[in-house]
């Protein structure tokens, strides 16, 4: 059928143009690498990388980080930079990861060509596996800004720093928050329906919880795996919770996604004692409480926060409301005190000396924090010993720190009206 | 244990999701198999027509499936424009070329958006979000619902536009036989221009339908495309008939695979598909060429 000059694509190469355009995709995005400027002895400033998913999947919270880091940024810039190195500007140079492992390798090659001595990132845990790996190579200090996988930590790197809960510390403290407020409703709903996302920060959240969950005495009735990239329907899943009757949700997945799962709970009329996310990016988002209003009243989760009680925290609230003109959130506060833990060992290693910053960050000891914890201190591995995740609960429309005590500002609502009376 | 319910339940979220892939293909399949043109930028359409549908919403209150009638021949517009500045270009190009170029829109486009609308997910709630229908104990959603309908309504009427009417007649010849169509009088170019609007117009509005119940951000198209293209090849290059029902193969058996533990969800899927390129390569209800 195709003569003269309409030409012909058979099913063969449909297939193969699909697959090479798939691949290339990711290629095709990353912006050409430029060539890296000879650094000079003389310090005017102190180049900075910052790594993080600005476009393609996980975006939304990117940027929120990335604008968290940028804020800290300028603050010490407009204090007069880093004073031990006689006023030098932080040059903030900002990378896209797009969400994706071998983008966010070539960024960081980029970043580490043109000169910059530290490097944050990465958000998605997959690929900031990748991006501590290119830094750990070159010997490039690496502040994780928000990553949650245990297993970035634990391969013996020198060069990697969290100040942010990891997974296992994520799962089980979380677990143990929701334990104390389960045993204070009576303690009888035990049997959870777990959700969870299928990439690394999905795995190793889940894994952590697991344990967690077994030895706080729940009893796990369903467990769902899903990926959060591709998933556009979850009737089917939902209704195989249904079927297992949970007395709680437990989800642990991006935005769109986990605002799929709530809404679809509801379609079906799927009404437990609550819906408790695990670092959950929906539960908490002030976002969704303006999208879902009614949905979002008694959603829980167990996330990184800012301590309520801390009063800086309240000020770089307010700076942040004021210079972005949208609310703050965790993941921004991540993106925050991260930089601070930066910008701490810069001012201490008063050097652009790799080495000298690394060093500096290791002996970190910062009591003057927004989030919760009495100080960030980083153990061998390069964890902060410790980090807090706070159990949030959204109630009448402002997310509410309830758990663990110290660090509440609200009382816990447990369980939580049926749903019938949640949509009135 | 899986009782009869869940997989009722499974079957029918399936199916009408089947739905809106079927109206996707159709507007993928529509520019392929009329202009030989595989369009990479057809899921970037499609997160456009969501905004377009979101902005309606959100700023006149207008919803979605009366916004259709916005929606539709805005894109058909711009369908149309893209072709004839971009696309009518490279008709001729080898097919990696025209690859590159149709990746090429779909990056411009998602960038703009980015930068337009920032990568904030967005979703509306109309009046009808929370509707709900139960058949004998399986729930069907109003949003989901009204989008398989919608989205069955206007694969009849595309099947009607290139069956019945003159328009449709000078497609599937242009399509079959260029040269002929030249022959007997057909503006071929004019006819690549409206077949790439439609596509673009299906697919956008296939956006619309799903906005009431999914999210809305730049990289959303994505998530559509992969599916849209093995619901092509499954259904059969150019048959339309094979994309419909391709399509709501896929929303069934991808409702199905929901049943299997862990994330194998996508893998019946996937299987399916290579079946058919074992089994039966030319697609459901492809001919052999």
């Amino acid at each position: 059928m195709q003569q003269g000059y309409g030409r012909s694509i058979g099913r063969r190469d449909f297939l193969k143009l699909g697959l090479a355009a798939l691949a290339t995709s990711a290629a095709a995005c990353a912006p050409a690498a430029a060539p890296a400027p000879p650094t000079g002895p003389r310090v005017s400033e102190v180049k900075v990388g910052s790594l993080h998913p600005l476009t393609g999947t996980g975006a939304f919270e990117g940027n929120l980080v990335a604008r968290g880091v940028r804020l800290r940024i300028e603050e010490a810039n407009a204090a007069g930079g880093i004073k031990s190195l006689g006023g030098a500007k932080i040059n903030l140079i900002e990378a896209d990861t797009q969400g994706k492992p071998e983008v966010g390798q070539s960024e960081t090659e980029r970043l580490i060509r043109e000169g910059c001595v530290v490097l944050m990132g990465a958000f998605h845990s997959a690929v900031t596996i990748v991006t501590t790996q290119v830094a750990e190579r070159e010997g490039v200090p690496f502040v994780i800004s928000v990553a949650v996988s245990d297993r970035i930590l634990q391969r013996g790197f020198k060069y990697s720093f969290r100040q942010q809960p990891n997974a296992s510390m994520m799962g089980r403290l979380t677990v143990r928050a929701l334990k104390e407020v389960v045993d204070a409703a009576s303690g009888q709903y035990r049997r959870v329906a777990f959700i969870h996302e299928d990439t690394e920060m999905g795995q190793s959240i889940s894994a952590a919880a697991f344990s967690a969950l077994k030895e706080a005495g729940f009893e796990v009735v369903e467990d769902i795996t899903y990926n959060a990239a591709r998933i556009t329907d979850v009737t089917p899943e939902a209704s195989r919770v249904r079927a297992a009757n949970p007395d709680i949700i437990l989800i642990n997945g991006y935005y769109a996604d986990t605002l799929l799962w709530v809404r679809t709970f509801r379609d079906l009329r799927v009404s437990p004692k609550a819906i408790v996310g695990l670092a959950n990016a929906l539960l908490s988002n002030p976002n969704f409480i303006k999208e879902e209003p009614k949905l979002a009243e008694y959603m829980i989760d167990g996330n990184y926060w800012w301590n309520p009680n801390s009063e800086r925290a309240r000020r770089v609230k307010e700076a942040y409301e004021k210079r972005y003109n949208e609310p703050f959130t965790n993941h921004s506060a991540q993106g925050y005190q991260s930089a601070d833990v930066l910008v701490d060992a810069l001012e201490r290693a008063a050097s652009t000396d790799r080495d000298r910053i690394r060093e500096a960050l290791a002996k970190t000891k910062l009591t003057d924090i927004i989030v919760p914890g009495d100080s960030i201190e980083f153990d061998e591995t390069g964890q902060n010993k410790n980090a807090q995740p706070l159990l949030l609960q959204i109630l009448q429309g402002v997310v509410t720190p309830v758990a663990p005590q110290k660090y509440a500002a609200g009382r816990p609502v447990f369980p939580i009206p049926p749903l019938e009376e949640r949509l009135r | 244990m899986v009782d009869w319910q869940t997989v009722a339940q499974s079957v029918a979220g399936g199916l009408l999701l089947g739905g809106v892939y079927a109206l996707v293909a159709l507007g993928l399949n529509l520019i392929f198999g009329v202009m030989k043109v595989i369009n990479f930028a057809h899921g970037t359409f499609m997160m456009l027509g969501m905004y377009a549908s979101y902005w309606l919403f959100t700023l006149y209150g207008i919803d979605p499936y009366p916004g259709i009638l916005l929606v539709a021949p805005l894109f058909l517009l711009l369908g149309v424009l893209v072709e004839r500045v971009v696309v009518s270009r490279i008709l001729d190009a080898p097919e990696h070329d025209q690859l590159l170029v149709t990746l090429g829109v779909s990056l411009f486009l998602q960038n703009l958006a980015l930068a337009l609308f920032k990568a904030d997910p967005r979703s509306i709630r109309p009046l009808y979000a929370d509707w709900s229908f139960s058949v004998g104990g399986v729930v069907l959603s109003a949003p989901r619902l009204g989008a398989f309908l919608a989205a069955l309504a206007l694969a009849g009427l595309f099947f009607w536009l290139l069956r019945s009417t003159d328009l449709g007649k000078a497609m599937r010849a242009a399509a079959e036989e260029r040269e002929g169509a030249i022959l007997v009088g057909i503006d071929v170019r004019w006819i690549y221009a409206l077949a790439f609007g439609i596509g673009t117009a299906l697919v956008a509005v296939a956006g619309s339908i799903v906005l009431p119940f999914f999210t809305v951000s730049p990289s959303v198209g994505e998530t559509f495309l992969l599916t849209a293209f093995i619901t092509v090849v499954l259904g059969g290059l150019g048959s339309f008939p094979g994309a419909l029902i391709g399509g709501l193969l896929i929303g069934l058996v991808e409702g199905l695979g929901a049943l299997l533990p862990g994330s194998l969800r996508q893998l019946p899927v996937f299987i399916l598909f290579v079946l058919s390129l074992l089994v039966r390569p030319q697609g459901l209800l492809g001919s052999r060429q």
